[in-house]
């Protein structure tokens, strides 16, 4: 037993093809983390990196949205140059560069001491799983073709950037705020050096610049969650079985240059484990023989191979691949037909109500009708993450079954800023439209209208005009108009009542979010198509009270007598 | 440590941490004493504007002494230029916080909390450039953090009786406010007593009711040293946010006091109105926190 584990432990300090692919692997996972901390706004309109890079290229996620939307994207040319890399190299990709990768190789890593000494993580020739991948690949392909794209839900990168956006950045906000918001308390001497860390990582944007709360919270962290543990059953096992994208870069690898030798594990073998039952990636079959495909390219066959023999040559590859792919005629069939049934299935689930959607489902600045927009959308969270207010909301079931983790704008939990087209600018399949400012100051995202019987000038005679105050239009889309109003002690007061004008309304929904009424605002945003009929300029019991020329005269101390005639005159036609 | 020493132990400190400090505040300042004293200057230099009213009102010294905690508070709130006039111009802080900073304050703290995204407010409104331009490690425009608000209760208060206030605001030891004067639908100006609501935490929509007497009670606690008023640029319509270059006028004005009451006084005549039509204005003035008639504060020209 000694020598093989001394052996793995030279291995690991020789600086060699290992030691480049973690590297490597770290590299990436360095620029996933710089581009995810740069998905933010700082000081600029414009975004100057490429912070949805991982997105763009994604042949999957590309291929997904151009087949929903119908369209050529070359945004993802990127998407374009991975391919003509994997044609040569095999499925370099996800054992050098994909995020998920990694960070399933750490967790199991983490988790070593319990999987070796229980039997967890031992499996490894399940054969029947082996096909799932293509399975998945066909029915997210297909799937898009039929107008539900359910590539969102499947590529490792969407579930990836989501896992950080919603939850973990979020966490790392308020764990980090929280040791530092308690700091008043501390003794004196650690008082100064926690206050300096949190200064130093909030400078340098190592925390996030706010508290962001998203919903979807236990979805999402469960998806992340299954995920990993299916690392209990088999290292790597969603990457092996499942990821699509693994399926479709293990197609496109499958003739690649760079081949691993021998082709069959050797049958006397000294070490400990033999690469087949070395290799996290399950690539061999159960004759022992290299499935290409499967072949991520980690280099621990070679690094521990104890007589040297594994080794990755550039050579021709045969031109029938040693194994088959494995997707049978039925596994073939089931996946078109799932892939064909899916979509008209959650086109069924509908929202709920109404055929229409539902009134309040307001869609980021710019968006297309609800089905371009879905398919398009492909669910990566990166409109979630840079958006300033925190406005943008991944959707539950409110869209529709289909509509799940698209992005919808929450006005209650925050509103559009007025002049940021960040949105825009990150989406990689242009489902949100990059917008110039001009040009986003005009979109209508939906029409605001006021609830009479909760607004407090209305409902209660109380002054307010927050919406009004907050209106970000230059010429106010809220006005106000000033009446009479009956007070319980019988006197009356001037009291200003807001409206909303539907003509100059863009939906940006701050009068929502500032709204201070306690649960739902009294002034909400509606679907430009779904807004209610606005009520009459004045309401009944202010009829009642005409103004008495006493009243404009001796105002009571209430010096905003001189509003009443000028208001009047703002009428809208 | 056994295990009921260390039970007892942590329960002793989540107790403390727990505790959120409720400051009970008595009124910080009454009505200034003797007659009050209102400086206003004209011209197109804003820095020297500021150094002209300051100087008029005794020299930045009169306020400010070496090693003092003072914070300037400018109006911050919107994602505006300093055109569109719906933010204090930054020239007008930046003149503020050299005169602290040559006086030898310890740190000059700049903040306001914000009615759209922080970010975008200090950076389009200038403000945040403008103080990093001055590169003294004691001047910092800081974002309001919101763990920095505490409870505050305030004793003779009449409607605002508990609000979370900003710390750093009550902590300072000369408090400079510098609003920008311009129009409010609700309020019709918003002046200094409006700009104290910078400093308030919570949900500040519930300040709108009652709004003149609120402000009233806030005053009683945020007591300016010196209230600083830009009426450079002046917002006629469409206030507080603004955004439309055709409501704004200019006016090439500062003007400055100790009287928060009569500077607020004094500015609402540049938009051609009587004080007494300010509600704000008049609620505090009848609680006795300054002067309301401008015939009786002494204006001077700088």
């Amino acid at each position: 037993m000694a020598a093989p584990a001394k052996k793995s432990w030279r291995a690991g300090l020789v600086p060699g093809w290992r030691a480049a692919r973690r590297v490597s692997q770290l590299a990436f996972l360095g620029l996933f983390f710089w581009l995810f901390r740069n998905t933010a706004y700082s000081d600029s309109n414009i975004l100057h990196d490429p912070v949805n890079l991982f997105f763009r290229m994604d042949p999957l996620l590309g291929a997904s949205a151009m087949l929903a939307g119908k369209v050529i994207l070359p945004l993802f040319w990127p998407a374009l140059i991975l391919l003509v890399l994997t044609l040569p190299l095999g499925r370099f990709f996800c054992g050098w560069v994909c995020p998920v990768g990694t960070a399933l190789d750490y967790f199991h890593r983490l988790f070593r001491p319990i999987t070796r000494r229980t039997n967890l993580g031992g499996r490894k020739y399940v054969a029947a799983w082996r096909p799932v991948r293509y399975v998945l690949l066909l029915v997210v392909l297909v799937t898009a073709l039929f107008s539900w794209p359910v590539a969102g839900y499947l590529d490792p990168f969407s579930l990836w950037m989501r896992l950080w956006t919603i939850v973990l950045d979020p966490a790392w906000y308020a764990g980090s705020t929280a040791v530092v918001a308690g700091s008043s308390h501390y003794p004196q001497g650690l008082r100064g050096p926690v206050n300096y860390l949190y200064g130093f990582m909030a400078n340098n944007n190592i925390i996030p610049f706010g508290a962001s709360v998203f919903r979807l919270v236990g979805v999402t962290l469960g998806i992340a969650a299954a995920v990993a543990a299916l690392e209990f059953v088999a290292r790597r096992f969603w990457c092996r079985y499942l990821c699509p994208l693994g399926g479709l870069l293990g197609l496109a690898g499958r003739w690649s240059l760079v081949r691993r030798l021998p082709v069959k594990s050797c049958a006397g073998c000294r070490a400990r484990e033999n690469c087949g039952e070395l290799c996290r990636m399950g690539s061999f079959n159960e004759q022992g023989k290299l499935i290409p495909e499967s072949c991520n390219l980690c280099m621990d066959c070679i690094a521990q191979c104890p007589d040297g023999v594994s080794r990755f040559k550039v050579k021709l590859p045969p031109p029938v691949p040693p194994t088959p792919v494995g997707l049978s005629r039925r596994g073939l069939l089931t996946a078109v037909v799932a892939g064909t049934v899916i979509p008209w299935v959650a086109k069924a689930a509908g929202a709920g109500d109404s055929i229409d959607p539902p009134p309040h489902l307001l869609r980021p600045p710019g968006a297309g009708s609800e089905d371009d927009f879905l398919n398009l959308c492909i669910r990566c969270g990166e409109c979630l993450k840079v958006c300033v207010t925190n406005g943008l909301q991944p959707a539950g079931l409110e869209a529709g079954l289909d509509g799940l983790f698209s992005p919808v704008l929450a006005p209650r939990m925050n509103y559009c800023e007025y002049e940021c087209t960040l949105c825009g600018q990150v989406c990689p399949t242009g489902a949100i439209p990059n917008l110039t400012r001009t040009v986003k100051e005009k979109t209508v995202i939906g029409k605001a209208a006021i609830d009479r019987k909760r607004c407090l000038p209305w409902a209660k005679n109380e002054e307010c005009l927050v919406c009004q105050e907050h209106c970000p239009l230059p010429k106010k889309a809220i006005i106000s108009t000033t009446c009479l109003v009956k007070q319980p002690d019988g006197r009356s007061k001037l009291l200003q009542q807001p409206h909303v004008d539907r003509n100059l309304c863009i939906g940006c929904g701050i009068c929502e979010t500032k709204c201070p009424l306690s649960g739902a605002a009294a002034i909400r945003v509606y679907r430009k198509e779904a807004v209610p009929p606005a009520g009459p300029m004045r309401n009944s019991h202010t009829a009642e009270h005409k103004p008495t020329k006493d009243d404009l005269l001796r105002p009571r101390g209430r010096p905003e007598a001189g509003l009443f005639f000028r208001d009047i005159r703002r009428r809208p036609a | 440590m056994n295990r009921r020493e260390f039970v007892r132990q942590v329960a002793a400190w989540s107790a403390v941490s727990a505790a959120a400090p409720l400051f009970e505040m008595e009124t910080a300042r009454g009505a200034p004493r003797g007659r009050s004293v209102l400086a206003v200057a004209k011209g197109p230099d804003y820095g020297a504007l500021v150094n002209r009213v300051v100087a008029k009102l005794g020299g930045m010294g009169a306020f400010v002494k070496r090693g003092d905690k003072v914070v300037v508070k400018p109006n911050i709130g919107w994602d505006r230029s300093p055109a569109q006039a719906a933010d204090t111009n930054p020239e007008v802080v930046k003149a503020l916080v050299l005169l602290a900073l040559a006086q030898g304050a310890k740190e000059v703290l700049v903040f306001d909390r914000t009615c759209n995204d922080p970010r975008r407010c200090y950076h389009h409104s200038g403000i945040q450039e403008a103080i990093e331009a001055i590169g003294d490690q004691r001047a910092r425009c800081e974002f309001v953090q919101n763990w920095k608000f505490v409870p505050v209760r305030i004793k003779r208060a009449r409607v605002l009786h508990e609000w979370p206030l900003y710390r750093p605001a009550l902590e300072a030891d000369c408090y400079i406010n510098v609003p920008i004067a311009k129009n409010h639908k609700l309020t019709r100006l918003t002046l200094g007593l409006k700009n104290t609501m910078g400093v308030c935490g919570g949900k500040r929509g519930h300040i709108h009711q009652q709004i003149p007497e609120k402000l009233t009670d806030l005053a009683l606690v945020i007591a300016p040293r010196l209230t600083v008023i830009d009426a450079t640029r002046i917002l006629l319509r469409n206030g507080p946010s603004g955004g439309n270059l055709q409501d704004v006028k200019v006016l090439d004005t500062v003007l400055a006091s100790t009287d928060p009451v009569a500077a607020d006084a004094y500015a609402t005549t540049l938009f051609g109105l009587k004080p007494t039509d300010i509600a704000p204005t008049v609620a505090a003035y009848r609680r006795g926190l300054g002067e309301i008639d401008l015939a009786k504060i002494n204006i001077l020209e700088a």
